[in-house]
Parts: structure tokens; C-alpha cells; sequence
């Protein structure tokens, strides 16, 4: 149980402290003048005890993190710089309601295989190796299902939109729904192009004249 | 993966969440280790779709799992997979090759195959490619052991019953079921046979059968011309004759000791095998190498004898016959005569085309023919 920690919380001092959580916990805990409820009473055999263990850690692990995260100290918030920190932009609104409406009708209406594809690489940052494993499936068929979930989506969202009333390019500029900060625009090329453009009307006066 | 998700799918991801109440870590275990079934599995990654706690569970659980490192073949590495069938058929291979001679070459082997064997080999004008004549020759051999005076006629012979055999496969699945050959192919038989072994001559030497064997009328036909062959030598002591069938039942029989490995050979029912001793006793042998002697109590010198079907027929001196018709069991002797005058002369071959049709030749070249089952004879 203890490797198993560690694999999960690569750190020796949290694996033993999960690894004796859970002891305890299998131990059984209980109010005074109870029975002791030993945590396996919850093991059912869906899978080998060896899993049931790892995958109890592993809740264990993010219980404490959460408890944990939430527990940050103020003078480790102030040695990090929180003070001087930006303050965080509220949650831009969408901009349409129709997107709104139309993007949670698909994600409900995909499947949840799908779903839980798309927020397993696109939110969480699991790689395709990771999910791979767990589906027990190669990582190019996570890459085609993910690739084939995305552009589908998108297309029934802009086939939502354009039903909605939108034309085809307002529903494409709503679903990129682009940020001006999120821009990939290269700011030195584009000043580099206006110089020149400038020097080149300078030079073509010059010559008129 | 050219574009990932629109902004407000990823928000709308994120801020999804699950009404129900989080999977027991058994039921996310199990998910983990594929061991749900269809309406769990759906149900959690239902779940799993929209909380991202338990995803995290699950892919830590997942990541600690012992074979955590296994790599997942992929479609172009699914060949890996059968790398291990070369070695495997390879080793099938060779011990089924063990296996299958391991018999022939640890079992032990009745003298008589032994001697008929190395006479085999000896023969100058055996044919290495005729697997059919070699066995043939070799159960011929088996049963006439002294075949120096004229080996040219008899291996003459044999290549004609080989040809015969080969040609008409028919013919040999209906010899094997000790089913009756038609008149018309008795007689081509009997023609080619009559060819290759010229007559015999009267003052010829007598001739003595031994180790008879006949298992069929195929054989049977071949019986006479082979004898008068035999016949021929002075040191021979003649044989009865061996057919195809009768070949096919002695392999049969000889199979479970691994003299024969050849499996080719279709399994017959079992029959019984007649042979005549030095000394004159007619035996029979129903299985391997069992001889019981029958009509023991006949005084009689046996020197021919004859099987078709059920039917067996065993001549002897001074003109004996006897006939059976349930394969031995029970017998009653014939009686060959004419006007009046019995025959006196030792019987010395048998032949029958059909059960009811045969003929009897006699030591004094009296030839005896019926043409109802031996209920009587004509000279």
C-alpha cells in the first residue's frame, strides 16, 4: 500500500501518512461504544483488492490535497508575491446567448465517452498516453476520437447557431469566440511591415517630387 | 488534433457538474480494471465526464498500477503480438515429429516383419518410388519366404496386382470391404496374371502351402497364378496369396505395434487371417500375431486355402475340402467327384471369383469347378 502511495503522491512522508490513513481506516475507526466499521465493508469484489486499495489512496490523496490547498498559509502567500499580484478578470460573460445555449445542448447531447475525452485533455491536461491506458486502448485512437468529438462538435454547434438565426460567419466567429489577448499576432512583423510600408510611400514622394 | 475546442465548450465543460453522488471507489476501481459491466461502465464514465475529482481518481489509480509501465501495443506493432508463433510451431513441430516416431523406432518388431523386411530390401528390381509395390513385395515376402527360383515371375507378378491396385480404386475399397468382383474383372485379372506366370507343368514339384493368408476375392484371384509361380521352385514350399486388402489388414494390425506408420491406409473391420503351417494345420488369426489351429481334429494335411467373404474353403490331400461359410466357425466338407469316382489327389489351390463360382486344382491337374456355392462340382 505504501508503494502505491508513493506512486501516487511521489513523496515519501505523504505516502506514509496516506498509507497509515488507510491502515487505520481498514483497521476499522468508530465512536466509543460503537462498532468498529472497517472500510473494507465497502470493498465489493466489482474489482481485485489490490485496485480497490490503490484507487482508495488515490481518493485519500486528493481529499488531502484539496483540504491542503485550501490551508495555504499567509506568509507562504506573501513570500510568493500574492500581494502584488494582477487582479484576476471576472469571468467574461458569453457574448451570445444562443452560444451558450447551443454549446450545453451538444455537450449534453455527446456522448459520455466523448465528454469525459474532451475534458480529460482539454481541461485536465491528461496526455494521450494517460487516457490511453485507462481505456486500454493505443494513442492514436484516443487522438482520432478526440479529433473526430472536437471537429463534430463544433460543426453541430455552428449548424445550432446558424438554425438560431446567426450567419454562417458570425456563427464561426461566435464558436471561435476569440480574445484579442489570445491573439497569435507577432507584433514586431507587423510594426516591421508598417516601417516599411512607411519608408516605401517616403521614398515614392521623394522621387515625385 | 489540428484545433482543439471552442472557449465556451471548454467552459461549459468546466463548469459542468454532476448531480449524482461520486462513485464508490470500488465501482471506480472496477471501471480502472474493466471488470464492470455495460450499465455500470456507462454510469461511471457518465460521472467521470463531468467530475473532475473522480477522473483524477481514476487516472492516479490508474497510474499506480502495477503494470504501469506495460506498454499498449498499437496497430503497427500488432505483428510483436505474433512473434512467438514461429518458435511455437516450430517446437510443435518437432515434437510431434517425436511423437509420431518414436513407436516405429523404439517398438519391438515381430521376427518374421524383421526377415521379410531385409528380403525386401535385397530384391535387385524393387523400385524405390512405388510405395505400393514395395509393399506388396514385402507383404508377399512375408508370406512366401523363398522366392529365389523365379523371382523375375513373381515380382512380374506383383507389379501386375500393383497396377491393378492402383488403377481401379474401386475395385480396392470393394476387395478391403470383402465385397465380390465382377466376372468381367476376374477374368482381365486372371489374363494378365496368366501372362506373366506361364503354366504350370505337371511334373512340377508338389506344392505345399504355407502361411496362407486371404482375406478377400481380390486375392483369391491372384491365389493360383502366384502358387504356380511359387510352385516352381524346387525349394519353395508356396504360399497362399496376399492381396491388397489383405495387406491393408495386416498394416492394420501391425499398426498399434508401429511396424506400420503409413497413414494412408483405411481402417477396415476386423477379419480373420488363415495361414497353413509346415506342417500341414490350417490356423486362423483374428488379431496380430494369435494363431489358432482349426479342424484339428480332420486328418488331413492342409495345402490350400481360400477366402471370399464369409466363405472359407481349405483343401488338403487326398482330395479333402472343406467349406465354411461363417468365416471358420462351423465347417462341412465337400466332396469332389465324378461319376461315381472320388478325387484323390491332394488339393492345391483354391480359387473363387465369386462366393458361388470358383474352382479347385489338384496335385494330379484335375481341375474342379462350381458355379453354386460348392453344392456340386464339375471336372
Amino acid at each position: 500500500m505504501y508503494e502505491a502511495a508513493y506512486k501516487i503522491a511521489h513523496d515519501e512522508a505523504t505516502a506514509r501518512a496516506l498509507a497509515d490513513s488507510i491502515y487505520a481506516e481498514l483497521y476499522g475507526v468508530g465512536q466509543r461504544g460503537e462498532l468498529r466499521t472497517s472500510k473494507l465493508y465497502y470493498y465489493l469484489g466489482r474489482g481485485s483488492l489490490a485496485g480497490w486499495l490503490r484507487t482508495v489512496v488515490a481518493q485519500e490523496y486528493i481529499n488531502q490535497y484539496r483540504r491542503t490547498r485550501r490551508e495555504t498559509s499567509l506568509e507562504k502567500a506573501i513570500e510568493d508575491g500574492k500581494q502584488f499580484g494582477a487582479v484576476e478578470p471576472a469571468e467574461n460573460p458569453p457574448s451570445d446567448a444562443r452560444l451558450a445555449v447551443a454549446t450545453a445542448s451538444e455537450l449534453d447531447a455527446l456522448d459520455a465517452q466523448d465528454r469525459f475525452l474532451l475534458a480529460a485533455y482539454y481541461l485536465d491536461g491528461r496526455t494521450l498516453a494517460e487516457i490511453a491506458k485507462l481505456l486500454r486502448v493505443h494513442e492514436s485512437t484516443i487522438s482520432r476520437k478526440l479529433d473526430r468529438a472536437a471537429t463534430g462538435l463544433r460543426k453541430r454547434i455552428r449548424k445550432r447557431l446558424i438554425a438560431a438565426g446567426m450567419t454562417t460567419r458570425q456563427a464561426e466567429e461566435a464558436i471561435q469566440d476569440v480574445d484579442v489577448r489570445d491573439l497569435p499576432v507577432n507584433i514586431r512583423e507587423t510594426l516591421g511591415q508598417a516601417t516599411q510600408e512607411a519608408s516605401f510611400y517616403k521614398e515614392k514622394g521623394a522621387e515625385q517630387g | 488534433m489540428t484545433q482543439g475546442i471552442p472557449k465556451s465548450v471548454r467552459d461549459a465543460l468546466a463548469n459542468k457538474r454532476s448531480a449524482e453522488q461520486h462513485p464508490s471507489p470500488d465501482l471506480l476501481n472496477g471501471h480502472v480494471e474493466h471488470s464492470l459491466s455495460a450499465t455500470e461502465k456507462a454510469g461511471v464514465m457518465r460521472h467521470l465526464s463531468v467530475c473532475e475529482d473522480c477522473r483524477e481518481v481514476v487516472f492516479l489509480a490508474s497510474a499506480a498500477s502495477e503494470n504501469s509501465d506495460a506498454v499498449i501495443p498499437g496497430p503497427a506493432d500488432t505483428w510483436r503480438g505474433w512473434k512467438w508463433l514461429v518458435p511455437a510451431v516450430a517446437l510443435l513441430t518437432l515434437v510431434s515429429s517425436v511423437l509420431v516416431e518414436r513407436p516405429k523406432l523404439f517398438a519391438p518388431r515381430p521376427a518374421a516383419m524383421q526377415a521379410a523386411n531385409h528380403q525386401a530390401d535385397a530384391l535387385p528390381s524393387q523400385t524405390a518410388g512405388s510405395q505400393a509395390a514395395t509393399e506388396n513385395q514385402t507383404n508377399a515376402l512375408m508370406f512366401s519366404p523363398a522366392p529365389q527360383a523365379a523371382p523375375n515371375q513373381q515380382e512380374q507378378i506383383r507389379a501386375n496386382l500393383t497396377s491393378r491396385n492402383k488403377t481401379s480404386a474401386q475395385d480396392e475399397v470393394a476387395a478391403a470391404a470383402g465385397a465380390k468382383q465382377t466376372p468381367s474383372e476376374t477374368r482381365e485379372a486372371l489374363a494378365d496374371l496368366a501372362k506373366a506366370a506361364p503354366s504350370l507343368p505337371p511334373s512340377s514339384p508338389p506344392v505345399i502351402a504355407r502361411n496362407a493368408a486371404v482375406t478377400s476375392s481380390a486375392a483369391t484371384a491372384a491365389a493360383a497364378p502366384l502358387q504356380a509361380a511359387a510352385g516352381q521352385a524346387p525349394s519353395a514350399r508356396a504360399f497362399g496369396a496376399v492381396g491388397q486388402s489383405s495387406l491393408q489388414s495386416m498394416k492394420k494390425a501391425a499398426a498399434p505395434s508401429g511396424i506400420s506408420g503409413d497413414a494412408s491406409y483405411r481402417p477396415l473391420t476386423i477379419r480373420s487371417h488363415w495361414r497353413i503351417t509346415d506342417e500341414g494345420h490350417l490356423e486362423r488369426s483374428l488379431a496380430g500375431d494369435n494363431w489358432t489351429q482349426v479342424l484339428a481334429d480332420q486328418p488331413i494335411r492342409f495345402r490350400a486355402v481360400a477366402v471370399v467373404g464369409n466363405d472359407v474353403w481349405a483343401g488338403g490331400n487326398n482330395g479333402a475340402l472343406f467349406h465354411s461359410i461363417d468365416g471358420g466357425e462351423h465347417w462341412a466338407q465337400a466332396v469332389l467327384s465324378a461319376d461315381g469316382h472320388p478325387e484323390t489327389g491332394a488339393v492345391v489351390s483354391i480359387h473363387f471369383d465369386t462366393v458361388s463360382q470358383g474352382s479347385v486344382l489338384t496335385e494330379t491337374g484335375s481341375k474342379w469347378i462350381t458355379s453354386d456355392r460348392g453344392q456340386s462340382w464339375n471336372k
